[in-house]
């Protein structure tokens, strides 16, 4: 009896478990994942092997992140990572960056995803370091970062060919240059974040539309220099789905007329577009007819006439409708808004 | 003759044998594709699956099939309480369910069975997660003290991050949420106006940083930021990063 109880302790301890773990582990955050490692040696060398489990840091909101990246860069298992996300930590700053490129070099060879969203201690010295190691890059994210500048995008460019999403949201000092550079060589941009970048002017605008045609989504959110110069060539970008234009106080009904060519247009931002009449969301309706997302927001000039247009094309696909502050809407009440789009789900975007 | 009665007979590990209707067997991907590749007519081996485990097995994909196809009244909230009942057992079983749902390939109760376990994971300390699977620790003290230190980096000492959604903040909701963590909290809500009140409250009552990073440029006198997103439901997302300074 004795024997055979320890047999199946050996048999719980040595299988059973490991091969459990090893199963859950997909549903675990990084924090339990790795508690598991701790264990017994059984789990941890189970989990070792399967490479899988092993291609995301996250290192989100945690203090002392450069020191924790690079003890965590020269792990093994890690050698394959292809996910990095350090937004919004603290205590990462070029150095660490520096001392990654030199010492981590052969880690980050199959990294995809960078995210430094927040890491305001980055330059452009430390962008230079670390899009030196990850030639595959296709994602890279340095949200509010006002250290950044044209010459830390070039050495992106550089390093990185296959870019498909870029968030440069809050990096204030980008101007037009790193646009033309983005536009020479991202054709197949899919994914471009340009909020608050707030040196950027029409010219530059231009010269990604019509050289990133494959794009899907752009934010141009609170950008109110733009003008209809610019506005009316989002009419080339064909496969669009996603575009928040809030706060583009220069955007003439004209200008969203053309916008609307887009036909595959699901998301749309019109918050605060002061400019814009029944004539151009009517522009929209008749084009766009699988809008799910639609923000009106402040528009004062709109009327019921243009939310009967987008009922008749949009009803089945409406789920999000912001009218708030459409004094020019008579009837905006939930009940009214639910007559014309029955499946609308959120009535406020913006607050 | 697509009947809709079609049996499939299954012979587990301990060489039972269980008759099923086809339209419950075929829950298990991988029973479906014996099946429809092999011959409909024998028997098919599920060699690692045990009597015990298979007849509970068929239990749960006889409700779930029937609740799907409208033969039993239950509601969807009857039959999440249901499946929370099922997953009742003791720990053998348990296990003994995921492998056999991750070999039979049947992905919702993989689910189930996965998130009851790791449910009983997250956020505990190696040593209690021991205890609760009654996990020997086979280590060597120098074995385990160099694991610990090749991951020290994962573990954020000064407690986690809490994440909250809350859609109408009331002041007393946010003076909770900040004192029950112990270093930073990120507080999710849609009501920006109530926050801005509850913030400047309790940032003169504690010392507490709040970074905003202003859309709008409002009231608040204090340094604050604040990251707004736009998510999918139409909702946006305000993180507040709360440094608390213990």
């Amino acid at each position: 009896m004795e024997v055979e109880g320890e047999e199946q302790t050996s048999i719980w301890n040595k299988e059973t478990v490991p091969k459990v773990m090893k199963i859950v582990s997909t549903r675990l955050a990084q924090r339990d994942l790795i508690s598991l490692l701790l264990l017994s040696p059984w789990i941890h060398r189970t989990l070792i092997s399967y490479p899988s489990l092993w291609l995301s840091i996250d290192l989100r909101e945690m203090n002392n992140a450069g020191d924790r990246l690079i003890a965590a860069l020269s792990l093994p298992r890690y050698q394959h990572v292809k996910q990095i996300s350090l937004e919004f930590s603290q205590d990462i700053d070029d150095d660490h960056l520096e001392v990654i490129k030199s010492k981590c070099l052969g880690s980050l060879q199959d990294l995809e995803s960078l995210n430094l969203n927040g890491c305001q201690k980055i330059s452009d010295k430390g962008i230079e370091a670390v899009t030196s190691c990850c030639p595959k890059l296709k994602v890279f994210s340095i949200y509010w970062n006002v250290r950044a500048t044209d010459e830390g995008v070039k050495h992106l460019v550089k390093n990185c060919k296959y870019i498909v999403d870029l968030n440069f949201s809050g990096c204030k000092h980008l101007s037009d240059k790193s646009l033309q550079l983005v536009a020479d060589n991202y054709p197949e941009l899919e994914s471009l974040n340009l909020t608050r970048c707030v040196k950027m002017r029409d010219s530059g605008l231009q010269q990604v539309f019509v050289k990133c045609s494959f794009l899907q989504s752009l934010n141009i959110y609170a950008l109110s220099s733009f003008t209809d110069e610019a506005y009316k060539k989002i009419s080339v970008l064909s496969h669009l789905k996603f575009l928040d234009l809030c706060g583009a106080q220069n955007l003439s009904d004209d200008g969203l007329s053309c916008i609307a060519k887009c036909k595959k247009l699901v998301s749309l931002n019109l918050t605060w577009c002061v400019r814009v009449t029944d004539v151009g969301v009517i522009a929209i309706a008749e084009s766009c007819t699988s809008l799910e997302f639609l923000s009106l927001f402040g528009i004062v000039g709109v009327t019921d006439k243009c939310l009967e247009a987008l009922s008749k094309s949009c009803a089945n696909t409406m789920t999000t409708l912001d009218v708030n502050g459409c004094i020019g809407i008579k009837r905006r009440s939930r009940d009214d808004l639910l007559k014309l789009f029955p499946y609308l789900r959120c009535f406020k975007v913006h607050s | 003759m697509g009947s809709t009665s079609t049996k499939i007979k299954l012979r587990t590990s301990d060489q039972k044998v269980f008759e099923v209707e086809k339209a419950v067997a075929v829950q298990s991907q991988t029973i479906k594709y014996i099946y429809e590749n092999g011959c409909p007519d024998s028997v098919i081996h599920v060699h690692s699956v045990s009597g015990d485990i298979l007849s509970k097995i068929l239990d749960y994909c006889k409700k779930h099939v029937n609740s799907a196809a409208g033969k039993e009244d239950i509601s969807p909230e009857e039959l999440y309480e249901w499946d929370a009942n099922f997953v009742k057992v003791d720990q053998n079983t348990l296990f003994d369910l995921i492998l056999a749902a991750n070999c039979l390939k049947i992905e919702s109760l993989l689910d189930l069975t996965c998130q009851t376990v790791a449910n009983m994971i997250k956020g505990k300390r190696p040593e209690e997660i021991r205890t609760t699977f009654n996990i020997k620790n086979d280590y060597t003290i120098e074995a385990e003290e160099a694991v610990r230190r090749e991951n020290k980096w994962a573990f954020d000492m000064l407690g986690g991050v809490g994440t909250m959604v809350i859609e109408e903040l009331a002041d007393d909701t946010m003076s909770k949420c900040v004192t029950n963590t112990k270093s930073r909290v990120c507080v999710i809500a849609a009501n920006q106006i109530v926050m801005m009140r509850s913030i400047s409250k309790l940032a003169n009552k504690k010392s507490i940083d709040v970074y905003k990073q202003p859309q709008n440029p409002t009231t608040p006198r204090i340094k604050e930021s604040v990251k707004q997103r736009n998510v999918g439901t139409g909702f946006i997302e305000l993180f507040f990063h709360f440094k608390c300074k213990m």
